[in-house]
């Protein structure tokens, strides 16, 4: 029996015996270099050793993987390691996704070269605009006016007050939170387990917030205030802070259910559209495209435009992702990915000292002081990239990470028979320092080169969601998720059906690669 | 303080220890014995002429700090330095270069493992299988069938 044509689990058990540095691995008995040693040999002798192997094809791509396993069974044994396709699946996924990148793999996927497969299978079917598969989350048939995905967990806020928090991948709903008037905001914070929303009874023109603890799913906190309607609101661990939109603001701990301040400030001339806490740090997005930062009890640390990124004064959606970089969307459809260095900056300084944070001196780490004119114009914001959009919309969302952006439209003239358009880009530009990977692979340059795809749902989808009205929509890298206007969630699945997948995944006789997990 | 290491041919070196600790191995060998260092290390995977090599590597990089080896992702993500030099000294033939990895993978001389390694990717890099097959003068050993299966399976890296 050949050597190589073990099964994965002595492959595991090498692993342990050859990077273990024991003096007993160099009293070995010297292998005979034979001068008539045949070429097969001399390979096998060389990629024997795990370190090697490892070493060696690791730094292959994909298509040289395969280049390599079609040469002989030898090669592609050695290339069927489940390090070596964890190492390639991890590659194809930097920068997808802004949250973690899974460590082991999801239950549903049985190895790293199916997660491979599954993975580029699920790339071109958006880009394609194909999906696979729709899932209903059904309700209690109200409008949606607010939807949000954060894998596993959608959550959703109708017209008449109900919030629902769903678990997509058992498809069950996990909580159902009730709130007076229309949902107008919702957050889902995983840690600490707590659902807030906003509600805004039209009738009797009052406006309340209502926070929900998703493991007792009990109400744990109300506020509302008595002068001016809330309408935008931001949260975290500690701090939630909400705003009329015009200049007035109120903040509170809710983890004591105490006022920390109530502020105002005159004479901005244009309205917030998009409010964040970074940190303990208060963000804002205006019209008009200016940033405020703004302490907790409302001592602002600086007022700037973002005029030379997004001169036309008409922000219309934004995102601020966990890196705090931000995606902004203007009416008159640019797109621009801004980085905010100071905002990363800061976080860095105090972790550099090599202690594991605690929750109090991340609380600590924040902006937390005025930035002058001069920094920010030296280290304020970097864009990633500008688009134009060819559309108009009325609502957008978008989903992905750094180097792939996915977003999807509803469209205000539905001429198509699904008012879905989906959208893939990549990032343009030099900027080499973000992509540290595969200098000359050209997976690395099709990352820095523009790419761009518009695609229509195909008409075949029709037949699911026709007649359905979307009135909300969301994405992440698996789903699109619909919120419809007749009440429900319709999740669009662009990952191939995982039947369907393991039945085209051939094998070969022992090939160790379709082993299970192994680390 | 000096270490002498003797070839798997008997050929004796005498090297600098912390040139020689390059090698996790000796590392861990002068740490057990101490007490006994009056007769030469021996290795018996490699040969004189690599090791003379190998010694060379670990003359020119005495002085680098040491890598964490873990086989974490991020930590591969940090480009492998390869200055000038490094460039000049795998400028060997491929044979040589093989037998070079397989020295340092024995003495376990991880920085030097990694340059081989990489050099040897970047030998099989965009080659096509038959040229991959030249380089390493081995057979196709697969039935049609088996060929066919991995060219179908190889159909999705493309998309």
């Amino acid at each position: 029996m050949d050597l190589y044509s073990i099964d994965g689990e002595a492959t595991t058990t090498r692993l342990v015996t050859d990077t273990e540095p024991t003096s007993s691995s160099i009293s070995v008995i010297p292998v005979q270099q034979d001068l008539a040693e045949s070429g097969k040999a001399r390979l096998e002798r060389l990629i024997l050793p795990y370190d090697i192997r490892y070493s060696v094809f690791s730094h292959l791509s994909l298509q040289d993987i395969y280049n390599c396993q079609l040469t002989c069974k030898l090669l592609r044994w050695a290339t069927s390691d489940q390090f070596i396709w964890k190492r390639i699946a991890l590659d194809l996924i930097q920068g997808e996704f802004y949250f973690d990148i899974p460590r082991a793999l999801p239950a549903n996927i049985p190895n790293w070269k199916y997660f491979c497969k599954r993975h580029l299978l699920r790339q071109r079917n958006w880009r394609q605009g194909q999906v696979q598969d729709v899932i209903s989350l059904d309700d209690n048939y109200q409008k949606l006016t607010t939807l949000q995905i954060m894998a596993p967990y959608v959550l959703t806020g109708c017209d008449d007050g109900r919030i629902h928090l769903w678990n997509i991948h058992t498809k069950t709903l996990l909580n159902r939170f009730q709130i007076r008037g229309e949902i107008t905001w919702v957050e889902h914070l995983q840690e600490p387990k707590i659902v807030a929303g906003l509600g805004y009874d039209k009738k009797k023109m009052k406006s309340e917030i209502r926070l929900f603890s998703t493991e007792t799913g009990n109400e744990i906190g109300f506020y509302e205030e008595k002068f001016w309607d809330l309408a935008i609101c931001a949260i975290n661990g500690t701090y939630l802070v909400a705003s009329d939109g015009d200049g007035r603001y109120t903040t509170w701990d809710w983890r004591t259910e105490t006022k920390v301040s109530q502020f105002t400030v005159d004479n901005e001339p244009s309205i917030t559209e998009a409010l964040y806490l970074v940190k303990n740090t208060i963000l804002e997005l205006h019209y008009d495209g200016m940033i405020r930062l703004f302490s907790i009890h409302g001592v602002c640390f600086g007022r700037f435009t973002l005029d030379n990124i997004l001169p036309n004064h008409k922000v219309s959606f934004c995102w601020l992702h966990n890196d705090y970089s931000m995606v902004v969307w203007e009416s008159s459809n640019t797109m621009a990915h801004i980085r905010l260095p100071l905002l990363v900056q800061d976080r860095s300084a105090t972790s550099s000292d090599g202690h594991p944070q605690t929750q109090a001196q991340t609380q600590q780490s924040m902006i937390d002081r005025p930035i002058t004119q001069e920094e920010w114009d030296a280290q304020g914001t970097e864009v990633y990239w500008r688009h134009q959009l060819e559309h108009t919309c009325n609502f957008a969302a978008m989903g992905g990470g750094r180097f792939q952006l996915l977003y999807v439209q509803i469209f205000e003239n539905l001429m198509d028979q699904v008012p879905i358009r989906v959208h893939s880009l990549r990032r343009s530009g030099d900027n080499s320092m973000d992509v540290p990977m595969q200098e000359e692979s050209i997976e690395h340059e099709r990352q820095l080169g523009e790419y761009v795809t518009a695609h229509s749902l195909k008409p075949e989808l029709g037949r699911i969601i026709q007649g359905l009205r979307p009135s909300r929509i969301d994405c992440d890298p698996e789903y699109i998720v619909v919120g419809l206007v007749q009440g429900g969630v319709r999740l669009l699945q662009f990952a191939p059906v995982d039947e369907e997948l393991l039945r085209e995944m051939p094998t070969l006789e022992g090939d160790p690669s379709m082993v299970g997990e192994v680390d | 303080m000096k270490v002498t290491l003797e070839s798997s041919d008997g050929q004796v070196f005498t090297v600098d220890k912390e040139v020689a600790e390059l090698s996790v191995i000796i590392k861990e060998m002068l740490v057990i014995e101490q007490a006994n260092q009056d007769h030469p290390i021996p290795l018996l995977n490699v040969g004189a002429v690599e090791l003379a090599k190998v010694i060379e590597y670990c003359e020119h990089h005495r002085n680098d700090p040491t890598i964490d080896d873990d086989e974490d992702y991020d930590s591969r993500k940090k480009p492998i330095e390869m200055d000038d030099w490094d460039k000049q000294f795998t400028i060997v033939n491929k044979e040589m270069m093989f037998e070079l990895i397989l020295a340092a993978n024995s003495m376990q001389v991880k920085p030097l493992l990694h340059l081989g390694c990489r050099y040897a990717a970047d030998i099989v890099k965009r080659m096509s299988p038959t040229e991959i097959r030249d380089l390493f003068q081995i057979d196709d050993d697969f039935t049609p069938e088996e060929q066919d299966k991995i060219e179908w399976e190889k159909q999705w890296t493309k998309l």
